[in-house]
């Protein structure tokens, strides 16, 4: 507020309101994209004391102040842990000229001057649940005394809001700490066979492990920040296929759904690979034709929530904006959708029902409906289970059995079981979550929980019992860390992974099958390519003249695809440094200017075909020398 | 060569006994037959380390050092008489606020034209070591974090920047005006200089209520433009200059010559120049150590940017953001490769420019330094963290004390676990990398 004036952050519009106290709209500014003027999922909004408003872009991870009229003034920060870099801007405050950001997920709140300069921050991430004295767990919104000299924290984690004074400065308040290297086991979590995915939305990440002997062990990552084809801004939830060697990822973020495919031998040593994952296809969601699938007309926006299996070979996705469940073929095509009889409510993560459908009718499936406190199946809308106070996911196991985390209660239940709670917190107990999130059943009717507020993984066995902790190990105590149990793994599925596609026989008729060629990893598209000069040398800057065509049809050129060129050192984690532009020459050919492989080593350079909504990649390796 | 024997031969570092036939080989220019051999090799033939095809050609993209790039954005870079002119500015402190700093006070030709200091010195202390100058022709961005792209547009920033030179664009070019021979100079490079009336005595941008920024304010835009155009020339006078800074060939050079020649009896007083440890040094560099992932091409960088994750010189937590605050300063600094100010407002230096990424994942990333008479620009990295070139090597053998790693951080350096006697071979080979000086004519102040 600032003298007759209200701003609310309108989340879910990407956009700010500015109202007058008798109800009127003074402004209305932003809109959902990546340019400096717009928005991702504002989270806060702050007027600074010359009535300019501070703007917290969640998902862009940076801050924007645009004057009283919605004119961007000043924008800052990136993604990342470092200094003046954020983690989920989330909370916002003004004094004077600085401004207060609540950076959620580096547990700090940094100060910034008018110019965007960090000035300073407070706050370090808590070592146990719990703790206080300015140690932060997952702060979200913060207030300042009108003299500046106070601040009050809110941190949802905890249930609890915390209140930072001034501080001597020659007296040393808090034991100078390491800093941490931050774990965030986002909650989202899926398994297939040993195989289990575990995303870190604020990094963003995707976790790849391999269950050995009852333990996970990290076998990949994946993950750049970014709304290019590939990049990601936040994982909601992932969805893992192990025979098809396929994970899906929800990016809410950008409103996509992203598929990769990942090597995965059981015959293998395990262990950390960086080039086991590939960014395989893209499917925008922001733009779905209502039409298609549902009585009315008109585009939607999907917000994807939870991602899960439906046990038919395809996908199901709840959407948080519509408020209901779309189910996309392996593809990632919507094939149809799912709508509760109970009209639109606020949807989580789900799972698919064992063996519930009618004969020749879908699988039924199960959604938890957050706000509803319940756990409904759908088509039928049948209430399975209520009473939670925040549930987030559900899960069905092959043995029939249905449990679901409750966050409000933290705890973990098995419906219509004689003792129901199998965990309860909040607590660091071996059967004690804080603000327990997603569910998978692991290999022998396990079942993983993700302990989100304590950033740690915990398995319990098909009888309930606890087996295993595995996570940031200042979350573990040590007197059930030892306990852990160390059991042998089910054998996995050895089926050989499907084979990928190869590039059709060309008949050399065309100009195009000269230059080299390429198949996207879902087999659809050829990309023939030259680059200039040639070979590519690195750190010289070259450009590419690309053709596509269906991979059907090699001798006609697909004018409607689009390519977009990246590259990256997957043993380095970085990418180029330079973004290429592309440009459609008159015969059809694309040209890509700018690239530059600023080092020797080896790369893989990124075709990315978007036609339409879908994007797919081939790719290529290079070893510089 | 007097100055530079007496510092190799102090190097700090023990087996290093094989730098003196080294240093005697260069003084006495292919008179090392005579000179003492290293101990346990009396009287043995050039011993010459087996390097395979694929490390010749390596070795063939790291020498000759060949001219220097051309910088297009300067029509006066390979001017003479701009390299005069630049000489004698680069030499003069009535350039500086109170006249009394010049740029070769952090960049001493005595020491290859850095300071020996960890951080330099001019007016007040700054936060940065002063990198040597030699072969700065080379460099494709500049400062350590990068923020200039174009050696006359560095030139610029420490002649204003209130810690180094603290002067300003209006004094320069009131002194450029006043100053006879200053102006001569200067009219014969670029041309009559603007009429000044009316112009205040100093003024430079700068944000807030300071006289210096209310003076630049206070001159129309006309004025602005005509100073701005004189302060470019200067930085163009002092890059000519600069990029005649170039060393003769290094004993390095002059191996990787005996090594490709077809005549053994000729090649046998150059393949001598790296006694067996540079040359096993020489062969780690290229391999297995990885240095040469960086410090590739003939000036030994390959003019990007990397995070090792040295903590700064205050020790604990790194809060500079480095490359990624600097892509940000580069794009929007007037006097960049596409700004009015550029000789050349498009080719390769500006397309460094058009494609430029800001990306989170160059938060802390520094410029990897040339290596180029690195032995004599002690102490290393940005801060001069490291005192001597035995530190640096260790902390990437170790890693030790390096800062940690976050998400978004490459990983290009990993722990190497070298053994003594290679850290050994390495720093001999770094050593040979010292190249006969510049030319006087270049290297000392002017008469």
């Amino acid at each position: 507020m600032a003298g007759e004036l209200l701003a609310v952050a309108d989340s879910g519009n990407d956009r700010v309101q500015v109202f007058r106290f008798d109800g009127s709209l003074a402004a209305v500014f932003g809109s959902r994209g990546p340019a400096a003027e717009q928005m991702n999922r504002p989270s806060d909004v702050a007027f600074a004391a010359d009535g300019s408003i501070y703007v917290a872009d969640l998902f862009h991870q940076r801050v924007q102040r645009f004057s009283a009229a919605g004119e961007l003034l000043l924008g800052f920060g990136t993604p990342g842990p470092n200094p003046g870099q954020f983690g989920g801007p989330t909370g916002l405050a003004v004094h004077g000229t600085f401004v207060h950001v609540v950076d959620r997920d580096n547990s700090r709140v940094q100060i910034f001057d008018a110019a965007g300069e960090l000035v300073d921050w407070y706050g370090i991430h808590a070592l146990r649940p719990r703790e206080g004295l300015g140690k932060l767990h997952y702060p979200l919104r913060l207030a300042l005394s009108a003299d500046g000299r106070s601040a009050l924290i809110s941190e949802p984690v905890e249930d609890r809001v915390q209140v930072l004074g001034p501080v001597d400065p020659n007296e040393e308040v808090l034991p100078p700490l390491p800093a941490l290297p931050p774990s965030h086991f986002g909650g989202a979590v899926d398994a297939d066979g040993p195989v289990v995915v575990i995303t870190e939305p604020s990094i963003p990440k995707v976790l790849l492990f391999q269950m050995l002997d009852g333990e996970p062990i990290e076998i990949g990552s994946f993950g750049v920040y970014g709304s290019r084809s590939g990049q990601m801004l936040w994982p909601a939830d992932v969805a893992v296929d192990l025979a098809a060697r396929r994970i899906f990822v929800a990016d809410s973020g950008s409103r996509r759904l992203l598929s990769y495919s990942f090597r995965f031998d059981p015959q293998e040593e395990v262990g950390f690979d960086p080039e086991r994952v590939r960014f395989v296809a893209a499917a925008d969601l922001g733009e779905i034709e209502l039409g298609d699938f549902l009585s009315g007309s008109g585009t939607v926006s999907i917000e994807p929530a939870g991602l899960w299996r439906d046990g038919e070979g395809g996908l199901c996705l709840s959407d948080a904006r519509q408020g209901l469940v779309w189910r996309l073929d392996s593809r990632m095509e919507i094939s149809g959708c799912f709508v509760p009889p109970q009209g639109r409510v606020v949807l989580g993560d789900g799972c698919a029902l064992a063996a519930r459908g009618e004969a020749g009718a879908p699988r039924a499936q199960c959604v938890v409906d957050g706000l509803g406190g319940r756990v409904l199946e759908l088509p039928s809308g049948r209430v399975v289970a209520s009473g939670f106070a925040r549930p987030a996911a559900v899960l069905a196991t092959q043995a029939g059995e249905l449990y679901v985390t409750d966050g409000g209660s933290h705890s973990l239940q098995r419906i219509g079981a004689a003792r129901p709670e199998v965990a309860r917190g909040p607590g660091l107990g071996s059967r004690e979550l804080t603000k327990p999130r997603g569910l998978c059943e692991l290999q022998g009717g396990r079942v993983l929980v993700m302990d989100w507020g304590n950033h740690r993984g915990m398995i319990f066995d098909r009888e309930n019992k606890f087996v295993r902790a595995f996570g940031s190990q200042l979350f573990i105590r040590p007197t059930y860390a030892d306990k852990q149990e160390k059991t042998p793994e089910p054998a996995a599925p050895t089926a050989p992974p499907p084979a990928g596609p190869r590039v059709p026989v060309l008949d050399g008729s065309r100009p195009w099958h000269a230059g080299r060629s390429a198949i996207t990893h879902d087999g659809n598209f050829l990309v023939f390519w030259k680059p200039t000069p040639d070979p590519i040398v690195e750190r010289q800057t070259f450009a590419v003249e690309a053709w596509v065509t269906r991979a059907s049809t090699p001798n006609e050129l697909a004018r409607e695809a689009s390519i977009e060129l990246d590259a990256a050192m997957p043993e380095h984690g970085h990418g180029m440094n330079v973004v290429p532009r592309s440009t459609v020459q008159e015969g059809g050919s694309i040209r890509i200017e700018g690239t530059r492989l600023h080092m020797p080593g080896r790369w893989e350079v990124y075709f990315d075909v978007r036609v339409g909504p879908r994007t797919e990649r081939a790719q290529v390796t290079l070893e510089l020398d | 060569m007097g100055r530079l024997r007496a510092r190799l031969s102090a190097a700090p570092v023990a087996g290093l006994a094989c730098l003196g036939p080294l240093v005697l080989g260069l003084a006495a220019r292919g008179g090392l037959r005579e000179s003492p051999a290293p101990a346990g090799r009396e009287g043995a033939a050039v011993e010459v380390v087996e390097f395979d095809e694929r490390e010749r050609a390596i070795l063939a993209r790291l020498s000759p050092l060949g001219a220097p790039p051309a910088d297009p954005t300067n029509a006066v870079a390979d001017d003479l008489a701009a390299a005069r002119l630049g000489r004698r500015l680069f030499f003069e402190k009535r350039l500086s606020g109170k006249g009394e700093i010049h740029c070769a006070h952090c960049h001493d030709p005595e020491r290859a034209f850095s300071d020996g200091k960890q951080l330099s010195e001019g007016v007040g202390k700054t936060a940065r070591n002063a990198p040597g100058l030699i072969g700065v022709a080379w460099q494709r961005w500049l400062f350590w974090d990068g923020r200039a792209d174009t050696l006359w547009a560095q030139a610029l920033h420490p002649i204003e920047h209130p810690l180094e030179m603290d002067g300003d664009r209006v004094a320069v070019a009131r002194l450029l005006e006043r100053d006879p021979e200053l102006r001569d100079l200067y009219e014969g490079v670029f041309g009559s200089l603007p009429e000044m009336d009316g112009w205040p005595e100093h003024a430079r941008p700068e944000e807030g209520e300071g006289a210096l920024g209310r003076a630049w304010r206070a001159m129309t835009p006309g004025e602005q433009e005509l100073a701005n155009r004189v302060f470019s020339n200067v930085g163009k006078a002092v890059a000519a200059y600069e990029r005649r800074l170039i060393g003769g060939p290094s004993p390095f050079d002059r191996f990787v010559r005996g090594l490709s020649s077809p005549d053994p009896k000729a090649s046998a007083g150059d393949l001598a120049l790296l006694d067996p440890s540079a040359q096993r040094g020489l062969k780690l560099f290229i391999g297995k150590a990885g240095c040469r992932q960086c410090h590739t091409g003939p000036s030994f960088s390959d003019g990007e940017f990397h995070d090792v994750q040295v903590r700064p010189l205050s020790g604990g937590e790194r809060t500079e953001s480095m490359r990624l605050g600097a892509v940000r300063k580069v794009l929007g600094d007037p006097f960049n490769a596409a700004g009015p100010y550029s000789d050349a407002r498009e080719g390769a230096a500006v397309e460094h420019l058009t494609f430029l990424a800001a990306q989170s994942e160059s938060w802390g990333a520094v410029r990897t330094p040339g290596l180029r008479n690195v032995a004599l620009t002690a102490p290393y990295m940005e801060q001069g963290q490291f005192a001597d070139l035995a530190a640096v090597l260790r902390f990437y053998s170790t890693r030790e004390g390096a800062a940690p790693a976050g998400h978004h951080q490459e990983k290009v350096v990993k722990p190497l676990n070298l053994t003594p006697e290679e850290l050994g071979d390495l720093q001999s080979f770094l050593l040979s990398l010292t190249e006969e000086p510049p030319p006087e004519e270049w290297r000392l102040p002017p008469p």
